[in-house]
């Protein structure tokens, strides 16, 4: 197994090395780490911006470079919080706790060399395990019939909508929202149009793009606009030589990175937990087994080295779902959905055999990504932190703009941009009704195949809905699906946290 | 998501609005959802799975909706505020900004419906003066121009004032 998994690595590299894709993950990075850095700009607006630019490249091109948008903004992202104390993304509010202090006490360059190499650690293991876990997921999952698939989809969806931040119910609502809006357009079985309102515009479906950027651009606009402060400070000046971690912090850093590596890998394994409650847990874990937990929150090398090692492994970890099952377990995993799916490319089992090049490639592509990231940020830190000075008046309306060129560009459709319009107003109501947008992106990614799946299954069972249960893999997945919702009813009426005791952060949780 | 939004718990007011929200589109789904269709599980219709998440909907709309009722009934002093800090000068002006991308990408070209869409959505944010948002429009506007219509090759003509 090893064998032929070193040889297919081999036969990654040589896609991930060819010069084009080589180049296409660079602009990947690059991208991603200026808007990890970037205060008030997300991953997710920025893949949905750059997703209809995709379309004219080939598949494995498009897919690095967007995948590299994804990890390389959880280097930038924690640049952001350890010098500036701004929680810029989710993953990396925790790193704020002990990375600002240590960078009061003039240790920021420790830290930041610290977290680098804890990083490129983390990730490095989440590659590993998706090299050997996703061909064995893909070999059972080559069984699954359409019972299964559906069962499946029912747990990645309930999943990913309860155990993410914010209230289950309203996340299932959501959920509910993405698949209702995936039905939109014309019945791929009957050729009746649904939910088209009489408009030809609409008869293809909703546009991925347009939704994307509706809900995670323009409603995140208008919920920000005026609410960012300003960044004053005079703390971030590091310098290459200042991030050399002594050799005594580098013992200190070391079991930490690997207790958060694993952290970090189970997490991405549980659908619907990604990098950031990986990074809560690693950091709470540390907490627990510190000899003395008082230094944490002073300043306390492990609660960087952690969480940061946590959140990298987790953050490539996340790809085993998606590339071998076709479930994503996150937003941005679903916007990687949809770009294959833009592509022509069904996602699912059967993905690593019919396009090696995508699988091996974009394996390929994380290490090689991963270094380049190593190799911008440890030189190039001056320049990073200098960016996060970038007011949000001059990004919202640059960002906007290129919302509504990119939209445009997917079609050549003006309509599109009005849908976008739409669709954002719509999401910022329910965002300001305090609704997690996140779930409706997955109910919309596997919205048409959920009915899909549902129909063929209750067409060869004749409509028996018992079928579900006398399928013992599907029975399994609908077992886990009641376990998932007794538990969180249970912990919800005994008045605690669901599951998971996650510290309330004002920006990055509610 | 990543800004510095204030948030806490919702109020049992928006708690209130959503489940009525959720309800609504529910039910307003399932109707729908009625007229494609519904068929049986054996012989399915268009209808069928519109109905099914409609209902779904309806009912998780009527959950949130009286559970925020017994909110109420248990703290009466609590928050009424459906829409809490609202910003009508920063949500104008971006809706605006959008719109005016709309209107003059159809009558007027890219760069002056990037300009447009720059300029207005800047005005939004409370801190911007007239010569910044000048400033960055025109940037956008001129980078925008070359980038998408030149080297993109996006259907839209830079200036385009007979395409009426």
């Amino acid at each position: 197994m090893i064998a032929s998994a070193l040889s297919n690595l081999w036969f990654g590299f040589g896609i991930a090395f060819q010069p084009h894709n080589l180049l296409w993950c660079f602009a990947g990075v690059l991208i991603g780490n200026i808007v990890g850095v970037l205060p008030g700009l997300g991953v997710l607006a920025t893949i949905s911006i750059l997703l209809p630019l995709t379309y004219a490249l080939s598949p494995v091109s498009a897919l690095l470079m967007l995948s590299g948008i994804y990890y390389g903004a959880q280097y930038g992202g924690a640049i952001c919080s350890i010098l500036l104390n701004l929680p810029c993304h989710p993953p990396h509010a925790v790193t704020c706790l002990d990375g600002y202090p240590m960078t009061q006490q003039g240790k920021g360059g420790v830290a930041l060399g610290l977290t680098m190499l804890g990083s490129f650690f983390g990730a490095s293991f989440g590659i590993v395990q998706i090299i050997f876990l996703a061909p064995v997921l893909v070999s059972i999952a080559l069984q699954f019939g359409a019972p299964e698939i559906f069962s499946l989809m029912l747990l990645g969806l309930l999943a990913g909508s309860t155990l993410a931040k914010g209230s289950p119910l309203k996340g299932v609502a959501m959920t509910c929202l993405g698949v209702l809006l995936s039905l939109v357009g014309t019945d791929v079985t009957t050729g009746t149009p649904r939910f088209t309102f009489g408009m030809i515009e609409l008869s293809d479906g909703i546009e991925l793009v347009a939704l994307a950027l509706g809900v995670f651009g323009v409603a995140e606009f208008l919920r920000s606009v005026n609410r960012v402060s300003p960044i004053a400070s005079g703390l971030g000046r590091v310098r290459f030589r200042d991030m050399r971690p002594s050799r005594a912090e580098l013992r200190e850093a070391a079991f930490p990175v690997l207790r958060g590596t694993l952290v970090g890998s189970v997490c991405s394994l549980i659908p619907g937990t990604g990098p950031t409650i990986a990074s809560f847990v690693a950091y709470a874990l540390e907490k627990r087994v510190a000899k003395d937990p008082s230094r944490f929150g002073h300043g306390a090398i492990a609660g960087v080295a952690s969480p940061e090692a946590s959140t990298h492994s987790s953050v490539q970890g996340d790809f085993i779902p998606t590339l071998s099952l076709g479930i994503p377990g996150d937003s941005v995993m679903a916007l990687l959905l949809g770009a294959l799916l833009v592509q022509g490319i069904a996602p699912g089992p059967q993905l690593i055999r019919e396009h090696p090049d995508i699988f091996w490639g974009l394996i390929a592509s994380f290490w090689i990504g991963n270094v380049m990231l190593l190799i911008l940020n440890i030189p190039m830190i001056g320049i990073w932190v200098q960016l996060t000075r970038i007011p949000y008046r001059y990004l919202y309306p640059s960002a906007l703009f290129f919302i509504c060129i990119g939209v445009f560009s997917t079609n050549n459709d003006m309509f599109q941009v009005g849908e976008t319009l739409v669709i954002g107003i719509v999401g910022y109501v329910f965002v300001a009704l305090r609704f997690e947008p996140a779930p409706l992106l997955l109910g919309f990614v596997l919205g048409s195949r959920l009915e899909e799946n549902f129909r063929r299954s209750m067409l060869t069972a004749h409509g028996d809905l018992t079928v579900f249960l006398h399928r013992p893999l599907s029975a399994t997945f609908l077992a886990l699906c009641a376990a998932l919702i007794l538990g969180q009813t249970y912990f919800r009426l005994l008045r605690k946290q669901p599951l998971l005791e996650i510290p309330q952060d004002e920006t990055a949780f509610e | 998501m990543e800004s510095t939004g204030v948030h806490q718990q919702a109020s049992w007011a928006q708690e209130f609005a959503a489940g009525c929200l959720v309800a609504v589109i529910g039910v307003g789904a399932a109707w729908i959802g009625k007229g494609y269709g519904v068929g049986t599980l054996q012989q399915m219709q268009p209808g069928f799975f519109p109905v099914a998440i409609g209902a779904i909907l309806a009912a998780i709309g009527l959950t949130l909706a009286i559970g925020a009722l017994r909110r109420r009934a248990r703290e009466p002093a609590g928050e009424t505020q459906i829409l809490q800090n609202p910003d009508w000068r920063g949500w104008g002006f971006i809706i605006a900004g959008v719109l005016a991308f709309l209107g003059l990408g159809h009558h007027g070209g890219l760069a002056p419906a990037s300009f447009a869409c720059v300029f207005i959505a800047s005005l939004g944010d409370r801190t911007t003066t007239w010569k910044q948002a000048l400033a960055l429009a025109v940037a956008i506007a001129v980078i925008g121009s070359i980038v998408f219509s030149i080297f993109l090759k996006v259907q839209m003509p830079i200036f385009g004032w007979a395409s009426l």
